[in-house]
């Protein structure tokens, strides 16, 4: 024990590293605190956004699932009203879906997207596969069960979101007719002329009619074929303009051309005869292009 | 010296050694019984010292909003809850830390003086900046040194040509 004479002992002073920033200029010590919240913010933006592509990058060789194999998974990303990507929490596998019995609208695109999205984004829903395929490569087809149990794709229809791919689920028909009767979403005229001329399953490919004859025939200028056609004193007349509407075609090509599509080299042609190729583009991904 | 029948004109001064006070002559929060003042906060707008409440604060709630961005996909109750809750937690903790746990008084550095030049009674920072003050009791110079005695016997040693941080304790 010290003896009350002696003098106290002096109290350790602060360490060096509390010296240093007491010291330090304040711009020096704003600079070091900003990097400080930076690096934790940077660690956490890391852990958090990391995690979901941890699980499985789409490089690593997908997963085999059959037709009539049912999960569930929590949907991260919504690109459009008939696909999204999910992700199954137990086994992380990552999968990118494409819903069977839609058909998106060429117009109604956002309220389609945001209609999908409010649905489904980060929701847990069941999917039953539609056909043997794989996780890693492409848009499996999917059937959608919703986390209420309901059905996605009957809902999308049922609210006019989306047309009905009749050739994929045919019982979504009278749901489909219900929306148009009750003029719903894009059946309300704001897709105008969708009904009739977009929708492939109801298109008929267009007969060239023979009754009117080309307008090149009442010049009589021309030099005479081997065959002269007889002379008419009548004008051709127009095509009725609702035969064909103008922009069917691109209105067609719209519909299909850059989205994505499944068998490499499958072709379709417009009903006006343009002719279009599933093809694998940039990213290695298949995609309806125009086949000119 | 008065005393009861004389005064003694050649006793020794006897110097009452007074602790630092708060500007408004209170007594400062972050007072130690060694006579020095813990201070808190290390940015100063102008005259105006930044909370250190409101940086934790505001550090808090750059890391929540980070966290619910992560999160939002999944949990998106839980990211909001997390936004709202993590920088009012932030600065009540910090709050609680500088006035209840580890008591520190918000100081305002108010100017520079050469140490030789420091008088009896200014507040001054020990270090640099920031960090701790403390209350001139004395000042003695040296040849190449000034020595100077602070409330509660510490001294601090600065070359003739350093300067000093002085300040106000506000709380």
């Amino acid at each position: 024990m010290p003896h009350p004479s002696e003098p106290a002992p002096q109290p350790t002073g602060p360490g060096i590293v509390r010296r240093l920033w007491w010291r330090a200029d304040q711009r020096a010590r704003f600079a070091v605190a900003c990097l400080g919240v930076l690096s934790v913010l940077g660690v956490t933006g890391a852990v958090g956004f990391g995690g979901d592509e941890r699980p499985v990058a789409r490089d690593v060789p997908g997963v085999a699932v059959h037709r009539g194999d049912s999960f569930e998974v929590t949907v991260s990303t919504v690109s459009d009203v008939d696909s999204f990507e999910g992700v199954e929490l137990d086994s992380g596998r990552v999968f990118g879906a494409r819903v069977a019995g839609i058909s998106p609208a060429p117009c109604w695109k956002s309220q389609s997207l945001a209609a999908a999205e409010n649905l489904l984004r980060g929701k847990k829903v069941r999917l039953t596969v539609k056909a043997d395929g794989d996780s890693g490569t492409d848009r499996l087809p999917v059937d959608v069960r919703l986390p209420d149990g309901g059905d996605y794709a009957r809902a999308i229809v049922s609210d006019g979101v989306a047309s009905a791919d009749l050739a994929a689920r045919g019982e979504l028909a009278p749901v489909e007719m219900d929306a148009k009767r009750q003029r719903r979403g894009l059946w309300a005229g704001g897709c105008t002329g969708y009904n009739d001329y977009a929708v492939p399953t109801t298109t008929t490919t267009p007969e060239p009619t023979t009754t009117t004859p080309p307008p090149t025939t009442t010049t009589t200028t021309t030099p005479p074929p081997p065959p002269p056609p007889p002379p008419t004193t009548r004008p051709p007349a127009p095509p009725p303009p609702t035969l064909e509407p103008p922009d069917e075609d691109a209105e067609w090509l719209a519909r299909f051309v850059g989205k994505r599509c499944f068998i490499e080299g499958a072709r379709r042609t417009s009903p006006n005869g343009t002719e279009i190729v599933c093809d694998r583009g940039a990213r290695d991904q298949l995609r309806w292009r125009r086949a000119d | 010296m008065p005393t009861d029948d004389h005064v003694d004109l050649f006793a020794a001064t006897a110097t009452v050694s007074e602790p630092p006070a708060r500007i408004d002559g209170g007594r400062p929060r972050g007072l130690t019984p060694d006579g020095l003042v813990r201070t808190t906060g290390w940015l100063q707008a102008g005259d105006h010292p930044v909370s250190s409440v409101l940086l934790a604060a505001l550090a808090g709630l750059l890391w929540a909003l980070v966290a619910a961005a992560a999160l939002v996909t999944e949990r998106p109750v839980a990211a909001g809850v997390l936004t709202l809750t993590v920088p009012v937690v932030c600065g009540v903790f910090w709050w609680l830390l500088t006035t209840r746990l580890r008591p520190a008084s918000t100081a305002r550095n108010v100017g520079t003086s050469p140490a030789a030049e420091l008088e009896p009674g200014d507040l001054v920072r020990l270090h640099g900046s920031s960090g701790p003050v403390g209350r001139v009791d004395e000042v003695v110079p040296g040849q190449d040194d000034v020595r100077v005695v602070l409330h509660g016997g510490q001294q601090r040693t600065w070359a003739n040509g350093d300067t000093v941080r002085l300040v106000d304790l506000l709380a």
